[in-house]
């Protein structure tokens, strides 16, 4: 219902996908909504959540090493 | 949700209205993962339709890949020989090799990936090492980029652009119930392939993914800020679209 109502068509939401892709170093590490940079999760933006992102890239980039030694020097 | 995240959302669903892309892809090199259906679909219809010199669609089914091909050829007048179809299944880590391997052997150049491929499960399933959303939306998601990043980078260094690679990632991210901050340190995968939970609160396993999509996003700037990456690397939220 909330759908039916609210959703974009999926051609126009597509386009969100072709701006992103075509942005500079503006852009980068950023979330972009509406073809805008926008601020995320207001958690993300506290002194915790940076760390707990800290974090997530690390084990993150450790499983990868795992599957593909030496990726993070791709980086 | 709070209220005024909802009231942002009903606002940004109801009355924003996302322009149409008008800007020539001639002689530009695009990957967009998942189009084989809905966003990754049209998105690589506007590559199509603005002149875009090769465009690869990474799908798993390369059946209904060439059906879309197809379409996209019938529908933009592009010329035949733009469009590849390449099989990529994010559940597989060997699949994303591959196509890796792939990429750099036979695109000259890279200069845009939409990475969109993902999956919003309501049940847990194991998928390689972790639970079907992490693996396919983080993991693999970023062991692409890993593998594909070389590219990107040969491609800044012979033409001075600055090539793209974006993450279609979600609201979602917002409305987690789960408390990542509380995972005890060298925990975060290993807390997250739970089956019990993830077969409770299935939703909330899509969510997670997204905000740690934006997370590994957010700390790769940090790590490599644009001044000296010559890659952009970002995360794209579509809204709430018809699949």
């Amino acid at each position: 219902m909330m759908i039916a109502i609210l959703a974009r068509s999926t051609e126009e939401g597509s386009r969100a996908l072709v701006h992103a892709g075509a942005q500079g170093a503006e852009s980068h590490g950023k979330y972009l909504s509406e073809c805008k940079v926008k601020d995320p999760s207001s958690f993300l933006l506290t002194e915790q959540g940076m760390l707990v992102q800290g974090r997530v890239w690390v084990e993150l980039e450790r499983k990868l090493e795992g599957i593909w030694p030496g990726i993070r020097n791709n980086f | 949700m709070s209220a005024s995240d909802f009231g942002r959302f009903l606002h940004s669903q109801l009355f924003v209205k996302l322009p149409s892309p008008t800007e020539s892809y001639a002689g530009k090199t695009v990957i967009v993962t998942g189009s084989s259906s809905g966003l990754g679909k049209e998105a690589a219809r506007h590559y199509a339709r603005l002149g875009v010199g090769k465009l690869v669609l990474a799908v798993r089914n390369l059946e209904k890949g060439a059906a879309v091909k197809d379409d996209i050829e019938t529908t933009t007048q592009c010329a035949k020989g733009v469009i590849e179809v390449w099989k990529l299944d994010m559940a597989s880590y060997e699949s994303v090799k591959n196509f890796a391997n792939k990429v750099n052997d036979e695109l000259e150049h890279l200069d845009i990936v939409i990475a969109n491929a993902g999956l919003n499960p309501t049940k847990y399933v194991l998928v390689e090492e972790d639970d079907s959303a992490i693996t396919v939306n983080l993991v693999s998601t970023f062991l692409l980029m890993g593998l594909l990043l070389p590219k990107l980078k040969a491609t800044a260094a012979k033409t001075g652009t600055r090539p793209t690679f974006t993450i279609v990632s979600s609201e979602a991210h917002r409305t987690i119930k789960f408390d990542l901050a509380s995972v005890p340190e060298g925990k975060i995968f290993s807390t997250l392939n739970n089956k019990e939970r993830v077969d409770k609160d299935g939703q909330d396993q899509y969510g997670i993914s997204k905000l740690m999509q934006i997370m590994c996003v957010r700390q790769l700037a940090e790590k490599y800020p644009a001044s000296t990456f010559p890659v952009t690397l970002s995360t794209v939220n579509p809204g709430l679209c018809h699949s």
